[in-house]
């Protein structure tokens, strides 16, 4: 707010306001409750009758669709009723109806179960898609049976027939059976009209699943459900109002008997959709969204005003407390209380006032504390100043005491300062570490001087040892030097180890192919002995085939024989009846025929005596021939007998050159063995080689090592020698440091005169010259030092 | 939807259609004029399933199978006939009636034997023989319609056959025979492919039998047939359908089929329903004729009407003389009277 504003609400606010923070309070307070309050009421106004008007809207929008999608329906089948019915086939009749109207119905919407023509003269179905041609229209009981049509004129051509509520078709699957049937005359005909039946369950269904709630019934002038058969609505929705919607065409709504109702003409039918739905369901959104509206304002105000009454109660009282208290407070009384178990800003407020109080009241109490602590301050360090004075003087004269060389002198540590008592312990202190440091610098310097002869003693022991060490190393040096050359040689003949074994490898190498050839040739061998021994088997079969032929042959030549001694027996017997014949003859030598047959028989026995000759030659020859095959089987025998012992010669042949292939395979395995293992050998060899090498390096290293540690000892012996007179010139200087101490007088030691030294004297005129003090002594500077403390405290 | 009146005195009867369902304006479409007359006629309550229902790659046979059973354990409504549409259904029917032995069902175009199946087949010689009877009378004429056309000095016409068997030999049988009584000296051309899924071999079959004087040509070859027609088209010939409308079912060669030898499926149906609510059903094998509209011919949808009227009623002629009795058709080929062996038109 500007200036100008502030001023301006300043004069238009009564006094009383301006004074009182309450009352702008409660004023402010109650001016926001005021206007909310009027703007809910307003709001729930408005809301309530919004939802009301689109809830009735809505319905009404319902019904007047599902009237408009029926009629779209009712529309389209009206249109297909009558251009069936229009086709100039129907106006005459000639038997081919049905195939026609089949025809049709293929093209027509699915919907559509049949069609029929109906001849109203005789009262029966001319033609159908559905088997009823002939049917009589009684017989059927369908509500197109007697439409009354005309197509006489085109106007009334035009009608169309709706049956005016859906119907059980006779025709129709039994769950599929409600059907509405439409009818249009066929033009320039009186008695004729072609129906159409189509499935309603569609619709139905479309109608049912529209509106969430809602329930749409489609009715007829009479009041009775078009969709379903033979179905009366219920009579609220029938009456004036269908009428008047069927009249005026517009949608209507009507709540009666708790129950809203949208209704809407079905244009081109006589009937109205009514859309119906449970008021209390259909008002539910209104209801609800005004119970709400209402609760929000209520609880807006009552809010608002709990919030002020706290709001309230919690700063303007404790503002109006605080004020109270401040003044008290202003009037001098600290001891006002402002404890506050509130933490919120007016706790803090009450906090800081608080604090401010404590406050105040502990600088008062500091500032009278601090006067009176420097006054008692004040006169302490005037007393503190005379002590000290007092006590200065007193440590001058010690300190002088002890400068001119008596350092028995001590201070008396009894003072009020702190820092003087401090001071006159720790000269004490110092004086007796002083004491005690020339005592035992006295000491050390008689110490230092046994001990220089004892170390001169000890390092001359050491140079000899050292020495030897030295020769030791030198002969260690020397057997490596040798050992090296061992190695050197051992790694010679290994090399040399190592190139006979691989000759030995390539000779046995050698060997075993040889081996293995050879064991190749007895396997020729052992085959080419098969053979013959196969061959000499076959010889011997053949001999002793031959020794059966032969033998055969004897048999053969036995029976020759026996034949021969039988023809010489015939030739006998033959002989026998010659002479029998010729003495038969002889005995009758009368006639000339006789005479013949002597002849005849002389001729006989001259031929028997022939024959007999011939048999024995036979026989002679058979003996010959026996005597032969007996040799020829002898031979033959003996032939066989000596193949048979050539077979085993030969046999034996054979398995010693089995056993040959055998020992040269071994042969060939032992040496392919033994060069494996020359092989390895020579590869190990060469390992053994480069060990050597190794180890001789190594020794050469332990050599140089050992002639490096021979030096080192000489050194060390060189060294230990110069350690043997620094010893001595340590120990002449300990006793020239044992002879400047006597000089002065301590608790421990008294001079062998009594007297402080002259030079002890001299201290108390100031510092030593500079060619007379000791470079040894440096005790000396420790006495400057105590001096300069002394008159630091001063 | 408020559920049906569920009357428990109603006969519910459940439709189980062929593969494809409703809509293949064939066997399934047919089935369904048969359960919707008798909807009217004889006051039936029913229910329409298909194995489309079932999605997933399941086999055929298991979806009918598992179609059938539902039916069979279905309590609200229960079911007191559940009819089986197509012989492809045959083979799943015979195991679920085995298992449901208190479930009644009829099978059409295939045979199930069991007590409770009812198998509904046909005479399809006797169908054979009039449309061999159509095509015999028109080859001897000169005739064009569509995109077919005769070859006037020939008088032959062909048969494509499936697989050679003893069911696809009654449609030879019938085939020829029908030829022989419209022409004596007619040549039929006869040629099986083998398998009934195989157009591409139908095709060339077919080919031949038109490059050889056929000015017809009569399928029973199932999906080996559409390629009967195809070489038709090619040809420039004509060619018939079996078993439903094929000009209706595969209307891209309406041009070429002269007529169909129709299955009336919906007969079957109906007069299963009708058995069955006399109380008669049983497990026999019924084979309906050309009596009672058990078979027929359907002309084609496009070119029928292009047909003589005095050839279709020379098929008409056959057609009573087959009712009456006066003429026996032979169902086996080797029984078909030679050609020249003077077939007189009855």
């Amino acid at each position: 707010m500007t200036d100008d504003g502030r001023s301006i609400a300043r004069t238009l606010a009564p006094q009383f306001l301006r004074r009182s923070y309450r009352a702008k309070f409660v004023v402010s307070i109650m001016l926001v409750i005021f206007l909310i309050g009027a703007v809910g009421i307003g709001g729930y106004a408005m809301t309530k009758g919004t939802v009301e008007t689109n809830t009735q809207e809505q319905l009404e929008e319902t019904s007047a669709l599902q009237a408009d999608a029926l009629s779209e329906w009712i529309e389209s089948m009206r249109i297909q009723t009558r251009s069936l019915s229009a086709d100039d086939r129907l106006q005459t009749i000639d038997g081919d109806e049905e195939r026609h109207l089949q025809g049709e119905q293929s093209r027509l919407a699915t919907d559509i179960m049949g069609i029929h023509l109906v001849n109203t003269s005789a009262e029966t179905v001319t033609a159908s898609t559905d088997p009823i041609a002939g049917f009589s229209l009684d017989t059927l009981a369908v509500p197109w049976a007697n439409v009354s049509v005309s197509g006489a004129t085109s106007e009334q051509a035009d009608e169309v027939w709706i049956s005016d509520s859906a119907y059980e078709s006779p025709l129709q699957p039994h769950d599929e059976k409600y059907v509405t049937a439409f009818a249009s005359p066929v033009p320039r005909t009186d008695d004729r009209y072609v129906v159409v039946v189509t499935r309603v369950g569609p619709q139905l269904e479309s109608i049912k699943r529209s509106a969430t709630g809602s329930v749409t019934k489609v009715v007829n002038e009479r009041g009775e459900r078009v969709l379903l058969p033979a179905t009366e609505a219920r009579d609220r929705i029938t009456g004036e109002t269908v009428r008047a919607v069927r009249e005026s065409g517009e949608s209507t709504f009507v709540q009666r008997g708790g129950v809203a109702y949208a209704y809407a003409a079905v244009a081109g039918t006589d009937w109205v959709a009514v859309t119906a739905i449970d008021a209390e369901e259909a008002f539910a959104v209104r209801d609800s969204v005004s119970r709400q509206v209402m609760a929000i304002v209520l609880t807006g105000v009552l809010s608002l005003a709990l919030v002020g009454a706290v709001l309230a109660s919690q700063t303007i009282d404790p503002l109006i407390d605080l004020r109270n208290r401040a003044a008290e407070m202003e009037s001098g009384n600290l001891e006002v209380s402002f404890d506050s178990n509130r933490i919120d800003e007016i706790g803090q407020l009450y906090d800081g006032f608080e604090s401010m109080r404590t406050a105040l009241g502990e600088r008062i109490g500091e500032v009278r504390t601090a006067r009176k602590t420097a006054e008692r301050e004040h006169e302490r360090a005037r007393k503190m100043n005379e002590h000290l004075e007092e006590k200065a003087d007193e440590y001058s004269t010690v300190m002088q005491t002890c400068a001119s060389g008596d350092l028995t002198a001590r201070m008396d540590p009894e003072s009020h300062s702190e820092a003087m008592r401090e001071i006159a312990e720790e000269f004490n202190a110092m004086m007796a570490r002083f004491d005690e440091i020339v005592e035992n610098h006295r000491e050390f310097a008689d110490g230092v001087a046994a001990a220089s002869e004892e170390v001169t003693a000890s390092s001359e022991e050491v140079r000899s040892a050292s020495e030897q060490v030295t020769e030791s190393v030198q002969e260690i040096s020397d057997g490596a030097d040798q050992q090296n050359e061992r190695f050197r040689a051992v790694s010679a003949e290994m090399d040399d180890l190592s190139t006979r074994i691989q000759r030995i490898a390539g000779a046995s190498e050698d060997v075993a192919d040889l081996a293995s050839r050879t064991a190749a040739t007895g396997e020729t061998g052992r085959e080419a002995a098969g053979d013959a021994l196969d061959g000499m088997a076959s010889v011997e079969t053949r001999a002793a085939e031959a020794v059966d032929a032969i033998e055969a042959l004897q048999a053969e030549t036995e029976q020759i024989d026996e034949l021969s001694e039988f023809i010489a027996e015939i030739a006998n017997q033959t002989n026998m009846l010659a002479l029998n014949a010729n003495i038969e003859a002889s005995r009758n030598t009368a006639g000339v025929e006789d005479e013949g047959f002597s002849v005849v028989a002389g001729e006989v026995k001259e031929l028997a005596g022939e024959t007999k000759e011939a048999a024995e030659e036979i026989d002679e020859r058979l003996e010959r021939v026996r005597e032969r095959t007996d040799e020829a089987v002898r031979e033959v025998q003996s032939t066989s007998d000596e193949i048979a012992t050539h077979a085993e010669t030969v046999e034996r042949a054979a398995s010693s050159l089995d056993e040959i292939a055998d020992y040269a395979e071994r042969t060939n395995e032992g040496i392919q063995k033994i060069s494996e293992a020359a092989r390895a050998g020579s590869a190990s060899t060469g390992e053994v080689v480069a060990m050597v090498e190794e180890a001789a390096t190594i020794s050469d290293e332990t050599s140089a090592e050992a002639q490096t540690v021979a030096a080192a000892a000489e050194e060390q012996t060189s060294s230990l020698t110069q350690v043997t007179e620094s010893a001595t010139r340590l120990s002449h200087r300990a006793n020239q440091l044992h002879q400047a101490l006597d000089r002065f007088e301590t608790s421990g030691f008294e001079s062998a005169d009594g007297d402080p030294s002259p030079d002890a004297t001299r201290v108390e005129g100031g510092p030593a010259t500079s060619d007379e003090r000791s470079p040894e002594d440096e005790s000396t500077e420790s006495s400057d030092r105590g001096f300069n403390f002394g008159s630091n405290a001063k | 939807v408020t559920p049906g009146t569920d009357d428990s005195e109603d006969t519910f009867v459940g439709m189980l259609y062929a593969r494809g369902g409703l809509g293949d304006k064939s066997f399934n479409d047919m089935a369904n004029r048969g359960i919707k007359r008798a909807r009217v006629d004889l006051d039936v309550e029913f229910d329409n399933r298909s194995p489309s229902a079932i999605e997933g790659d399941v086999p055929q046979s298991e979806k009918f199978a598992r179609l059938q059973r539902e039916y069979a354990t279905a309590a609200d409504p229960a079911y007191d006939l559940v009819c089986c549409i197509g012989y492809t259904q045959a083979e799943p029917l015979g195991t679920v009636a085995a298992e449901r032995t208190n479930q009644q069902y009829m099978i059409v175009d295939g045979v199930v034997d069991r007590p409770n199946v009812a198998s509904y087949v046909f005479k399809e010689h006797e169908g054979s023989h009039l449309v061999g009877r159509l095509a015999g009378e028109l080859t001897k004429r000169e005739f064009a319609a569509g995109a077919g056309r005769t070859v006037p000095d020939e008088t032959t016409v062909g048969f494509v056959g499936g697989v050679e068997a003893p069911l696809i030999g009654k449609f030879e049988a019938g085939y020829t025979s029908g030829a022989r009584a419209a022409t004596g000296d007619v040549e039929v051309l006869t040629e099986y492919a083998g398998s009934f899924g195989d157009p591409e071999t139908g095709k060339e079959l077919a080919a031949e039998l038109f490059d050889e004087g056929a000015d017809v040509v009569y399928h029973a070859a199932g999906a080996t047939g559409l390629g009967v027609f195809e070489a038709a088209q090619e040809r420039g010939r004509f060619a018939i359908g079996v078993d439903a409308d094929q000009s209706r079912s595969d209307p891209r060669y309406a041009n070429v089929i002269l007529a169909s030898m129709v299955k009336r499926v919906d007969t079957a149906v109906y007069r299963a329903i009708e058995r069955r609510m006399n109380g008669e059903h049983d497990g026999e094998t019924h084979a309906l004729g050309l009596e009672r509209d058990g078979l027929e011919v359907a002309y084609g949808a496009e070119i029928g009407d292009a047909v003589p009227a005095s050839i279709k009623r020379a098929v008409a002629d056959s057609r009573t003389a087959i009712v009456q009795g006066s003429v026996d058709v032979p169902e086996v080929p080797s029984l078909v009277a030679p050609a020249g062996a003077g077939g007189v038109s009855p």
